[in-house]
């Protein structure tokens, strides 16, 4: 148990920096979730915080004393890896009770480890195998029984679910969600995932370019994205982002319809300025009978992609093609003019030049 | 040891009748007359070794009277024995030298990142293209001066370390994924700890490669063994046997025998590490 802390640290190969200075608070116990696009530096933070590499400036401290300068295996963390890294000659007892083996604990005790963390895991059965014989799933949960094994004071997790298939990896996203539950340690996950973050986070924290773009909790974030970047990152379908003129008071979309300005962050607007107008799909919805509540906008269907729970519209309104939702039962042909409702409560802006949230 | 892949190819060509093309003909024919190339000196080899000397520039490879005296004689009239052994000592000695300094030296330039790592690597590099007759009289030279001179540790010390292996080390060491060192570091191993129990099973393919190519090299070694020791105790098996070829006349039959039996434990040494090749290459197959 332990809260981890970052202040201002940064990582740079030779003179190329990738991490530019991250200060994170990480309370003891909480699931924090780092996300972002491919190489904005989560592995490389995560790979500071356990010890595999140097920090280039600033200071960590786990459980409050400062690390920078001791091994991983004197910082009370355990870590998985994306391809899991089992060590593949040996077996799954084996491959648990290394770090345990290695820090010359008893055999007894090692073994009465084991078998609890292969308990808690159901690998009980596969102990004696060697990783070529399980399966990729089995494989995931014997990377985190190692880490479990060592009972550390931080979790760190980098992107522990991304060779599995679809399926395995929402059954497995539970399974981490209930060990975290039950045992309550300080994780700290890495993933590209955004669905992975929005369903695992205590908080998350959104990289971009080795810099935080925001941090906070999962809903938070979902409804108060502080720029275009995170909006466009959380949430999918993504959300419609389109640079609008303000005219007459509302939100020319072109063609003749318009938005009225919203309340939240639309005051300051004036007349002839230029705002970035973002949309969630869930915000747009075919009017037909009860979630009729909102503004209409007249458009014309485009595409249609029907999911079953519902389906995804893509409309022609005004100049701009938005992305919109209709009732599973509800699909419209292409070409077909549609009603829709927006909810001009959820709307968001964004400052055209800075991108940055207008609140 | 090339005559081993023949029965491999053959099978796997046997199986498919249906396939059979004027082209697959002249594929067989071509293999199976490489491989009775291959089979016939050691055919020769043996047969000879079984013949009286009356016998053995006769062309039949059947002999007319079979014996065993040669095999005998070598025995009991020669320090056959004895060379056997210093060849099996200075191979096996010489080979787990090599498996592991270069695998040590082979991890250090690959999986650390120093000043001049690149300068190191080009430097071992460049030893290969040196041929061992240009080194002999350096070895020599420097043999003489250390007294090392009619010594096992004279004959063995030009191959205790090689370029072309820690070369070979490297290549292989960059297909271990950083992701297990460091999970091993988080273990708790120190570097040595890490290299040793992790990243040296991983690439147990390249070592059993290495670990064979090593031992035959070394028990077929001549020309350094010859120059570097005059003693007969001393001598490694291919010295020896190079020894019955007298001044006047080589005994065919007793050279035969003896290089039959020095066959033998190549043999065995492929037979073992030929098993670790196959299953580490099982190993790198899998993902994680
Ligand atoms: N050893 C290194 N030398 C130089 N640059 C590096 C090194 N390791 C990583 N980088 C760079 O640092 C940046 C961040 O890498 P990192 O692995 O942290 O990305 P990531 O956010 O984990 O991406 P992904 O989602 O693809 O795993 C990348 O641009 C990468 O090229
Ligand atoms: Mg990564």
């Amino acid at each position: 148990m332990a809260n981890v802390s970052l202040r201002s640290v940064v990582k740079r190969y030779g003179k190329q920096a990738v991490v530019h200075g991250i200060d994170l608070e990480i309370a003891d116990g909480e699931f924090l979730v780092m996300v972002g696009p491919s190489g904005c530096g989560k592995s490389t933070t995560l790979r500071m915080i356990a010890g595999l590499e140097d920090v280039s400036g600033g200071e960590i401290r786990i459980a409050d004393r400062v690390v920078n300068d001791l091994e991983p295996k004197d910082r009370n963390i355990a870590m998985v890896f994306q391809n899991y890294a089992l060590y593949p000659h040996m077996t799954v007892f084996d491959n648990i009770g290394f770090g345990l083996h290695a820090a010359r604990l008893p055999k007894a005790e090692v073994a009465a480890r084991v078998t609890k963390a292969a308990g808690m895991l159901g690998l009980a059965d596969y102990l004696q195998r060697r990783p070529a014989q399980l399966s990729g799933g089995q494989r995931q949960r014997v990377a985190m029984g190692r880490a479990i094994v060592r009972d550390p004071a931080v979790f760190l997790f980098d992107e522990p679910l991304s060779n599995l298939d679809a399926q395995l990896r929402n059954q497995m996203r539970t399974e981490i969600k209930r060990l975290h539950q039950s045992i309550g340690t300080t994780i700290v996950y890495v993933t590209h995932d955004q669905v992975e973050a929005m369903t695992l986070a205590d908080r998350i924290v959104i990289m971009r370019d080795g810099r935080v773009e925001q941090v906070g909790a999962p809903l938070d974030i979902f409804h108060r994205p502080a720029n275009t970047f995170v909006a466009g990152f959380i949430g999918s379908p993504q959300m419609n982002m389109i640079e609008v003129p303000v005219r007459a008071g509302a939100l020319d979309l072109g063609e003749g319809v318009s938005i009225p300005v919203p309340p939240r962050g639309g005051a300051g607007l004036s007349e002839g300025s230029r705002v970035i107008l973002g949309i969630r799909p869930d915000d747009l919805v075919a009017a037909d009978g009860a979630r009729a509540a909102g503004v209409p906008l007249e458009g014309r269907v485009a595409v249609v992609e029907p999911l079953g729970t519902e389906t995804q519209i893509f409309v022609r309104v005004g100049s701009h093609e938005l992305i919109g939702k209709a009732d599973g039962h509800h699909v419209p042909r292409p070409g077909e003019p549609i009603r829709l409702v927006c909810n001009v409560d959820r709307l968001h802006l964004f400052d055209a030049e800075r991108k940055h949230a207008l609140a | 040891m090339t005559a081993g892949a023949l029965p491999s190819t053959a099978a796997r060509g046997a199986v498919r009748f249906k396939d059979v093309r004027p082209g697959r003909i002249v594929a067989w024919t071509l293999l199976a007359m490489g491989g009775i190339a291959m089979v016939m000196p050691l055919v020769v080899m043996i047969s000879t070794s079984l013949k009286y000397p009356h016998e053995v520039y006769d062309l039949n490879l059947i002999p007319v009277e079979p014996t065993l005296e040669n095999y005998l004689h070598i025995f009991q009239n020669t320090k056959f024995l004895r060379w056997f052994v210093n060849s099996l000592i200075i191979s096996i000695l010489t080979t787990a030298s090599v498996v592991f300094f270069d695998g040590l030296v082979g991890y250090v330039l690959c999986k650390f990142s120093f000043r001049g790592r690149q300068v190191v690597f080009v430097a071992i590099l460049s030893t290969l293209m040196i041929p061992t007759e240009m080194l002999v009289i350096p070895w020599y030279l420097m043999a003489r001066d250390f007294g090392w001179l009619n010594s096992v540790w004279g004959i063995m010390f030009p191959g205790i370390m090689t370029g072309f292996g820690t070369f070979l080390m490297r290549q292989f060491f960059e297909g271990v994924p950083d992701d297990y060192i460091h999970a091993a570091r988080i273990d708790g191993l120190n570097e040595f700890q890490i290299w040793w129990r992790i990243a040296m099973p991983l690439v147990t393919p390249a070592l059993s490669a290495l670990a064979i190519f090593t031992f035959l090299g070394n028990w077929t070694a001549f020309l350094w063994p010859l120059i570097a020791t005059s003693n007969r105790d001393l001598y490694t098996l291919p010295v020896g046997l190079a020894s019955f070829s007298g001044e006047f006349a080589t005994e065919w039959e007793m050279v035969m025998a003896g290089a039959s039996l020095a066959t033998l434990p190549t043999l065995v040494f492929f037979l073992i590490f030929q098993r670790y090749i196959i299953r580490g290459v099982m190993l790198t197959g899998v993902k994680g």
